[in-house]
């Protein structure tokens, strides 16, 4: 089923050396196991009290590649390839609850339905999807900033280190990227 | 927009954040130069970044709800299906799999049950919640705990919230005092032992499939949490996350008792008597003002309600919960009182109803009967008389006698309008009859005596040249004293008794 550890830390440093082939097979492991793990983490089967979503990056990290140690550059391009894994996981799944609920499903109680558009807790990743798209094909740094801090869970620092620039600049590109995205959203 | 626009935007955006947040749009103004599509980009954008809530800072996972899916078990409930989602968190329909019963499964948000205090009243609340035995109360089953995560398993109420039930208009009152009868038993049940709702709205009251009333969420609810963008409500119904449905003291941010469930109450029995919220407003921040300062309009004053919802009204949305009524029986006491005053209102005006339809008539419709001939009856005398006295006039040339057939004329005139006013209230308008007959009643008896005393003079002034008729004159004269004076009160009072006193 799963590749072995070796497999995939020598598809992950062929990966960052830019080969194209390896990256299209190693993404869809990767999506395959956070899927995984997320659906694990969402049905609360885990017997952690919480799992952030960076702990569950790092856990398919450990289980795809145990405890090998990978140059930070590639290090930084699998938690890249987790950040688009995890958002697409989590829009399909959006995705889905989305069509169910258009699909005709008779709803008896319509307790709180329309709360979901007036909340503003609750992120409507579905609109989020598209205005990252509208985001990154004007700068496609602001949008991986939010990727890897959204989607992946990573800290200012960490993200600075995978995109190789300094926490400074991904401070503002944060700043900047969640202003526009949430004009972008309310409009 | 072209990428190296956006560079720009970026420059600025930072250069601009450096500045004091009072400088920012002169800044800007400055350093656009005029580019006004430029400018208008970044104040935008600052606006943005001026609302600081937690926008994205939860990463993905974290932030969104629990996700269960068909099959998974939570204590002994198993997932069937998700019914709906909201700010408080995730409703599923379970089945109890000991019991094999269907269950409502609210999975509560995350941030709900983040404050450990609220976590603790939801957790004690739920204890005595579960306690409430009321066929008017969506019963609590069990509160789950799961890996720090708490779940609400309830009665599944299948049906028809209120909300849809407002939309097809108001209610007529009868209609509306039973529904708030039915309503006001659940919450008397409740506040007996100390459970209040905080969150009462049309959307958590369900008619299920036998027609019975049921109150959701009770003493699980949490006060709706604001929502306060300066945006018009532009879809009718979408007033959840707005203010719409909270008390003054809920708004001030103060302790709530009871008496916060009697004010959502009233701002329901309202709408559902109106057909419109009381104190709906453009945003939420106007709605806001108008719970904390204006007072709603009576609503006999643009419905046809009677009276009695008035009084109900007013006691139930003083700003003030002191001014409230005292107990939550005492209100149930005004609604029953005020269901048996307009039924028995209601019941008379069908049996006149009916009675026009069916011939065949009962006791009370005779009644009814009587009354109406006795009114038809006065008003062909009062034609017969000014016919009679119309058709005399030649006869003589007296000042005085013309005088009197004006006066007759007159009265005749006067009360004939009050006696077909009474006549048409009785029959299309049979609520106001009441207060209608006690503000004619005066008047009728005093211009009926008029008219009286005006034939007997007219007889006097015949009484030389035209004895036959004079005597005529008198003998109705005297006939409808006795006629106005004894008749009348006993029709009357035939017709509709009991009679009406003020309590």
């Amino acid at each position: 089923m799963r590749p072995s550890p070796e497999v995939i830390t020598s598809l992950v440093e062929r990966a960052t050396a830019g080969e194209e082939q390896a990256l299209s097979e190693l993404l869809p492991v990767v999506y395959q196991e956070l899927r995984k793990l997320s659906r694990k983490y969402m049905r609360r089967e885990s017997n952690r009290q919480t799992l952030q979503t960076t702990a569950l990056v790092h856990e398919a990290y450990l289980r795809l590649l145990g405890d090998r140690k990978l140059q930070w550059k590639d290090r930084a391009h699998f938690l890249a390839i987790a950040a688009r894994s995890m958002r697409q996981i989590l829009v399909e799944r959006a995705r889905a609850r989305h069509a169910q609920k258009r699909g005709g499903v008779q709803r008896a109680v319509t307790l709180e339905d329309k709360m979901l558009r007036q909340d503003q807790k609750v992120v409507d990743l579905l609109v989020l999807d598209e205005a990252l798209k509208a985001l990154a094909a004007l700068d496609p740094k602001q949008a991986e900033v939010v990727e890897l801090r959204f989607f992946a869970g990573l800290t200012v620092e960490e993200t600075a280190e995978v995109m190789g620039i300094s926490p400074a600049t991904v401070k503002r590109c944060w700043t900047l990227s969640k202003a526009w995205l949430r004009r972008e959203m309310s409009s | 927009m072209k990428s190296n626009q956006f560079e720009r935007i970026k420059e600025l955006f930072q250069a601009a954040l450096e500045q004091k947040p009072a400088d920012r749009e002169a800044f800007l103004d400055q350093a656009c130069q005029g580019d006004e599509v430029l400018f208008q980009e970044l104040v935008s954008l600052l606006a943005e970044h001026e609302k600081d809530d937690n926008f994205l800072e939860i990463p993905s996972l974290e932030s969104e709800p629990s996700t269960l899916e068909a099959g998974d078990l939570i204590g002994v409930y198993r997932i069937e299906r998700e019914l709906g989602r909201g700010g408080m968190g995730v409703v599923y329909l379970a089945e109890d799999t000991r019991l094999h019963r269907r269950v409502a499964l609210k999975a509560l948000a995350p941030h709900i049950v983040a404050d450990p205090k609220q976590k603790e009243r939801l957790r004690s609340e739920a204890r005595i919640a579960a306690s409430l035995s009321h066929p008017a109360i969506a019963t609590v089953y069990a509160l789950e705990e799961s890996e720090g995560h708490l779940y609400i398993a309830s009665e599944y109420v299948e049906g028809e919230n209120l909300r849809s039930e407002l939309q097809q208009g108001p209610l007529s009152p009868d209609a509306l005092l039973d529904l708030a009868i039915e309503v006001v038993q659940g919450l008397v049940a409740a506040h007996a032992e100390g459970v209040i709702h905080r969150d009462l709205k049309p959307e958590n009251i369900m008619r299920n499939k036998k027609g019975q009333l049921k109150i959701l969420d009770f003493g699980v609810a949490i006060a709706p949490e604001m929502d306060l963008r300066e945006e018009p409500l532009t879809e009718p119904g979408t007033l959840l996350g707005t203010p719409s449905y909270m008390a003054p003291e809920q708004l001030k941010g103060k302790t709530v008792d009871f008496r916060c469930d009697i004010f959502t109450f009233g701002i329901l029995f309202y709408e559902l008597a109106s057909g419109s919220n009381p104190f709906r407003g453009e945003t939420p921040i106007s709605t806001i003002a108008k719970i904390l300062e204006s007072e709603p309009v009576p609503l006999s004053q643009f419905t046809t309600s009677p009276v009695q919802l008035d009084r109900i009204v007013e006691r139930c949305l003083p700003k003030d919960p002191e001014q409230r009524y005292p107990s939550t029986p005492t209100l149930l006491e005004d609604l029953e009182r005020a269901r048996t005053e307009i039924k028995s209102d209601l019941s008379e005006d069908k049996t006149a109803v009916q009675h026009s339809r069916d011939k065949s008539s009962s006791q009370p419709s005779l009644h009814s009967l009587w009354w109406v001939i006795h009114q038809v009856l006065v008003l062909a005398l009062y034609g017969s008389m000014v016919w009679a006295l119309w058709q005399v006039k030649e006869w003589t040339s007296d000042v005085w006698t013309l005088l009197v057939f004006f006066g007759v004329f007159g009265c005749a005139a006067v009360n004939g309008t009050l006696r077909t006013h009474l006549l048409f209230t009785a029959r299309f308008n049979s609520i106001f009859i009441h207060s209608e007959l006690g503000r004619a009643a005066p008047w009728l008896r005093r211009i009926d005596g008029l008219f009286a005393a005006l034939l007997l003079l007219g007889a006097f002034a015949l009484a030389f040249d035209h004895q036959f008729l004079a005597a005529f004159l008198a003998g109705i004269a005297m006939g409808y004293v006795v006629v106005f004076l004894i008749v009348e009160p006993a029709t009357t009072r035939a017709r509709f008794s009991p009679p009406k006193e003020p309590r």
